[in-house]
C-alpha cells in the first residue's frame, strides 16, 4: 500500500463528489423542465487492494448515473393521455354545436316555430285581408332563415373538424421523425453501455406529446431504441419513419380520411386526439344534422300537402300552379317560403274553397302545431324539444363529466409519476448538504495525507 | 410517497382554478338571470321548460282567436239588436196602419216611414265590421244583399247575391280540436224561403199602406209573419251572448293557465338570486382561503433555511 495510495483515495472522493455535486446541480437546474427524471449517481466503492492482512478500499467512484422514472406508470399515462385527448375534442365539438342552438331565447327555433304557428292562426282569424298573410310570410322567412343558418353552421363545423385534422396529423408525422432522431442520437450515446439519461427523458416527452394525438403500442428494443407502431402498421423503428396523411374522402362529402402515405392503407384511430375528432365529425355532429333534416322535411311535407289542396284569395285553387307548394327546398338547409307566395301573398291558400271568408285550410295548417307527425312519432315542437336539444345537453353533459374525470385521472397520475421522478428541492438541498460535508471531509483528508507525504519525504532528504 | 415541489405547485393550481371556475359559472347566472344558460346545464330541466314555453305561446294563440271572434261576435251582436228595434219599429206602424179608421193620406205617410224603416233594415243586413260582412257567409267581401230599385228609387226587390255561401260557417279555433262559429247565417235568418223573407215582408207592407184598395187581412198576415221574424232574431241574439259569455269565461282560464305556466316557466329557468349570492359569497370564502394556503405553502422550501 503506496503513501500515494491515500491521495489517490482523497483525488477519487474528491472526483466523485464533484460528478455526485454536478448531477444534483442538474437536478435542481432542471427542476421546472417538462419531461425530466431526477438523476441520482450511484457510488459504489473502487475494488479493493487484497493483502494479507485482507482487503484495503481503494475509494469511491460514481459507476453510474441513474434515471429515476417508473416504466410502468409511463405506459399508463400514455393511455390516459389518449383517453383524454379523445374526451377533449369530444366536448369541444359538441359545445361549438350547442352554440348553434341558443335555448332559452327568444331568437331561437323553439319560439321561431311558436311563432310561426301563431301567424297561420293570425290567418285563419283573418283569411281575408292582405296584412295577416303578409306578416306570415315575415315570420316563416325568419324561422327558414335561422333554419338554414343553424344547419350551415353544423356543416362548417365539421370544415372546421376537418382542418384540426390536418394539423394534427402534420404534428403527428412532426413527432414521429423527431422521435426516430432522438433514436438515433441515443443509439450513438449508448455505446458507452450507459443510458443517455437526458436524451431518452427527451423522447419519452416527444412519445407523451404523440399519445395524446393517436394511440399506439411502444417496445423498446435491445438496441434501446424505440419500436412505435400504430393501428398495427410500424410508424416509427430505429432511424426509419413512416408518415400518415389525411386525404379528401368522396364517400364523405370530401371530408379527410388518414391512411399511411406509402401504401394508402386506411387508419382507424382508437384512442387520441385524431380518434375523438374524427367521431365528433363522422358521428355526433351528423346524429343532429340528421335530426334537423327530419324535422324541416317532415315540416315542409305536412304544410305543402295541406296547402296543395287549398284556394287562394284570388278565389283560384292553388293546385297545379307554380305557388301550389308553401315551402320550397327539401331540408333543413334549402327550406325557404316559395318565392312566388314571397312575391305575391294573395297566393296563401288560406280557403278550402273560392270563398275569402273561408278559413278552413289556414286553421288546418295552423292546427299542425300540437298534431303528432307520424314521421317523427311525436309533435313537431316536442320533437326538437327532447331528440334535438334534451338529447345534445345530455350528450355535451356527458362529454364535459367524462373529460373532467379523465382530467382528474391524468393529473393523478402525473402526480404519482412526480413523486417517483419529480425533483424535490428539499431532497436535493439535504442531499447537496451531505455530498457537501463530504467533499470537505475528503479535503481535509487529501490535506492530511500530504502532510504525510511531507513528513516521509522530510524523513529521506 | 414523495411530495415535490411541482405537485404542490399543480396542486394549489387545480384548486384554484377548481374554485375560480365555480365561480364564474354563479357569476354567470346572477348576471344574467338565468339558471339554464345553454342545454347541458340541465338536459331534463330545458326540455321541460321548452315545452312549457311552448304551451304558452298556443295559450297566447288561442287568446288572440278568441279575442277575434269577440270583436265579431259582438259586432254582430250589436246589430241584430238594432235590427230588432227596427223589426219593432216596423210591427208598430204596421198596427197602426191596420186600423181602419185611417185616410188614405195618413196611411201614404205611414207607408213613407216603413220604406225609411225598409231601407234601414236593408243597410243592416249589409254590415260590416273591419271591411268584413257580417251576414254574408264566407263571401265576407261582397254584399251579402242586394236591392233592385224601380225609376224613382225605392226599393222593389231585395235578393241574396250569392245564395251557395251566404250560409256558410265562419269558425275560428279556440283550443285543441275546438272551433266556434262567428258568424250568423244571412240567409237563414233573414230570407230563409217565401213568406218567412224579412225583406219581402217589409216591402209588402209598404205597397199594402200605399194601395188606396187597402187590404187589411193581408196585413195581418203580415204582421204575423214580422212577429215570427222578430222572434228569430231574438233567438239568434241569444245564441250570440251565450257564445260570447262562452268565450269570455274560456279567455280567463287560458289567462289562468298562462300566469301559472309563467311561474312554472321562472322556476325552472330564472336564477334564485338571493340564493346565487349566498352560494357566491361561500364560494368567494374558499376562494380567499386556497389563495392565503396556497401562496404559503408553494413559497417555503428549504432554501431560505440554509
Amino acid at each position: 500500500m503506496s503513501i500515494f495510495g491515500g491521495i489517490t483515495i482523497g483525488g477519487r472522493a474528491l472526483s466523485a463528489y464533484q460528478a455526485a455535486m454536478d448531477i444534483i446541480g442538474h437536478n435542481i437546474a432542471n427542476a421546472n423542465t417538462e419531461g425530466y427524471s431526477r438523476q441520482r449517481a450511484t457510488l459504489a466503492a473502487t475494488p479493493p487492494d487484497m493483502f494479507t492482512c485482507g482487503a484495503i478500499g481503494t475509494g469511491v467512484e460514481v459507476s453510474d448515473v441513474r434515471r429515476i422514472r417508473d416504466a410502468y406508470l409511463d405506459l399508463q399515462k400514455y393511455t390516459e393521455l389518449g383517453t383524454l385527448g379523445q374526451w377533449e375534442m369530444k366536448d369541444d365539438a359538441l359545445r361549438q354545436l350547442e352554440v348553434y342552438f341558443p335555448e332559452p331565447s327568444d331568437t331561437s327555433l323553439n319560439n321561431l316555430l311558436s311563432n310561426f304557428w301563431q301567424a297561420w292562426s293570425d290567418v285563419a282569424n283573418s283569411p281575408d285581408d292582405q296584412i295577416s298573410r303578409v306578416n306570415l310570410i315575415q315570420q316563416s322567412l325568419l324561422l327558414t332563415d335561422s333554419i338554414n343558418n343553424t344547419r350551415s353552421k353544423m356543416g362548417q363545423c365539421r370544415e372546421n373538424i376537418d382542418e384540426l385534422i390536418q394539423s394534427k396529423v402534420d404534428e403527428v408525422n412532426s413527432l414521429t421523425s423527431q422521435i426516430a432522431v432522438m433514436n438515433g442520437q441515443i443509439l450513438s450515446a449508448e455505446t458507452s453501455g450507459h443510458e443517455a439519461n437526458d436524451l431518452r427523458d427527451k423522447r419519452d416527452l416527444l412519445v407523451s406529446q404523440l399519445s395524446k394525438i393517436i394511440d399506439f403500442s411502444l417496445n423498446e428494443q435491445a438496441d434501446g431504441t424505440y419500436a412505435i407502431s400504430i393501428a398495427g402498421r410500424p410508424a416509427v423503428w430505429a432511424k426509419q419513419t413512416s408518415e400518415i396523411e389525411a386525404i379528401p374522402d368522396g364517400s364523405n362529402g370530401n371530408l379527410v380520411a388518414l391512411q399511411w402515405q406509402d401504401t394508402d392503407e386506411p387508419i382507424t384511430p382508437l384512442n387520441g386526439e385524431l380518434a375523438g375528432l374524427l367521431y365528433a365529425r363522422d358521428t355526433s355532429i351528423p346524429a343532429y344534422i340528421t335530426k334537423l333534416d327530419a324535422l324541416v322535411a317532415n315540416l315542409i311535407s305536412e304544410v305543402n300537402s295541406l296547402h296543395d289542396n287549398g284556394y287562394d284569395l284570388n278565389g283560384a285553387a292553388v293546385l297545379g300552379q307554380d305557388w301550389a307548394n308553401f315551402f320550397s327546398g327539401t331540408d333543413a338547409s334549402d327550406i325557404t317560403v316559395n318565392q312566388d307566395i314571397q312575391d305575391n301573398p294573395s297566393f296563401i291558400a288560406a280557403a278550402s274553397s273560392v270563398n275569402p271568408g273561408d278559413n278552413a285550410n289556414a286553421r288546418a295548417i295552423a292546427d299542425l302545431m300540437d298534431t303528432s307527425i307520424v314521421g317523427l312519432s311525436t309533435t313537431f315542437s316536442k320533437y326538437y324539444q327532447s331528440q334535438i336539444i334534451g338529447s345534445l345537453g345530455v350528450e355535451t353533459r356527458e362529454a364535459s363529466q367524462t373529460r373532467e374525470n379523465e382530467s382528474l385521472i391524468v393529473d393523478q397520475l402525473f402526480d404519482n409519476i412526480q413523486a417517483v421522478s419529480g425533483v424535490s428541492l428539499d431532497e436535493e438541498m439535504t442531499t447537496m448538504i451531505q455530498y457537501q460535508h463530504a467533499y470537505e471531509a475528503a479535503a481535509k483528508y487529501m490535506i492530511m495525507a500530504g502532510q504525510m507525504l511531507d513528513a516521509l519525504m522530510a524523513i529521506v532528504l | 410517497m414523495r411530495i415535490t415541489s411541482d405537485m404542490l405547485t399543480r396542486q394549489v393550481l387545480r384548486d384554484l382554478t377548481t374554485v375560480m371556475s365555480k365561480m364564474q359559472k354563479t357569476q354567470s347566472q346572477i348576471s344574467s338571470a338565468k339558471k339554464i344558460e345553454k342545454p347541458s346545464d340541465d338536459p331534463v330541466g330545458i326540455t321541460q321548460l321548452l315545452a312549457y314555453k311552448t304551451d304558452s305561446a298556443q295559450g297566447q294563440q288561442y287568446t288572440n282567436s278568441i279575442a277575434s271572434c269577440l270583436d265579431w261576435l259582438n259586432s254582430t251582436s250589436t246589430t241584430l239588436t238594432s235590427v230588432e228595434d227596427n223589426l219593432l219599429s216596423i210591427i208598430d206602424v204596421a198596427n197602426q196602419g191596420n186600423t181602419g179608421l185611417l185616410s188614405v193620406q195618413d196611411r201614404s205617410a205611414l207607408a213613407e216611414q216603413v220604406n225609411q224603416y225598409l231601407e234601414e233594415a236593408y243597410s243592416l243586413a249589409n254590415t260590416k265590421t273591419e271591411g268584413k260582412s257580417l251576414f254574408g257567409g264566407t263571401q265576407t267581401l261582397s254584399e251579402p244583399f242586394t236591392a233592385t230599385r224601380d225609376a224613382a228609387g225605392k226599393i222593389t226587390v231585395v235578393a241574396v247575391s250569392s245564395p251557395a255561401n251566404i250560409d256558410n260557417e265562419i269558425l275560428r279555433t279556440i283550443g285543441k280540436d275546438q272551433t266556434v262559429q262567428v258568424n250568423s247565417k244571412g240567409g237563414e235568418l233573414f230570407s230563409p224561403g217565401a213568406g218567412s223573407n224579412m225583406f219581402d215582408n217589409i216591402i209588402a207592407l209598404r205597397d199594402a199602406l200605399e194601395d188606396p184598395d187597402f187590404d187589411s187581412q193581408a196585413v195581418s198576415g203580415i204582421i204575423t209573419s214580422l212577429e215570427t221574424i222578430f222572434n228569430r232574431v231574438v233567438n239568434e241574439n241569444a245564441v250570440f251572448g251565450a257564445k260570447i259569455n262562452r268565450l269570455e269565461s274560456t279567455q280567463e282560464r287560458i289567462q289562468l293557465e298562462s300566469l301559472s305556466l309563467t311561474e312554472r316557466i321562472s322556476d325552472i329557468g330564472d336564477t334564485d338570486i338571493a340564493k346565487a349570492f349566498l352560494e357566491y359569497q361561500a364560494q368567494k370564502n374558499i376562494y380567499d382561503a386556497s389563495l392565503s394556503v396556497g401562496s404559503q405553502l408553494i413559497q417555503r422550501s428549504l432554501v431560505d433555511y440554509l
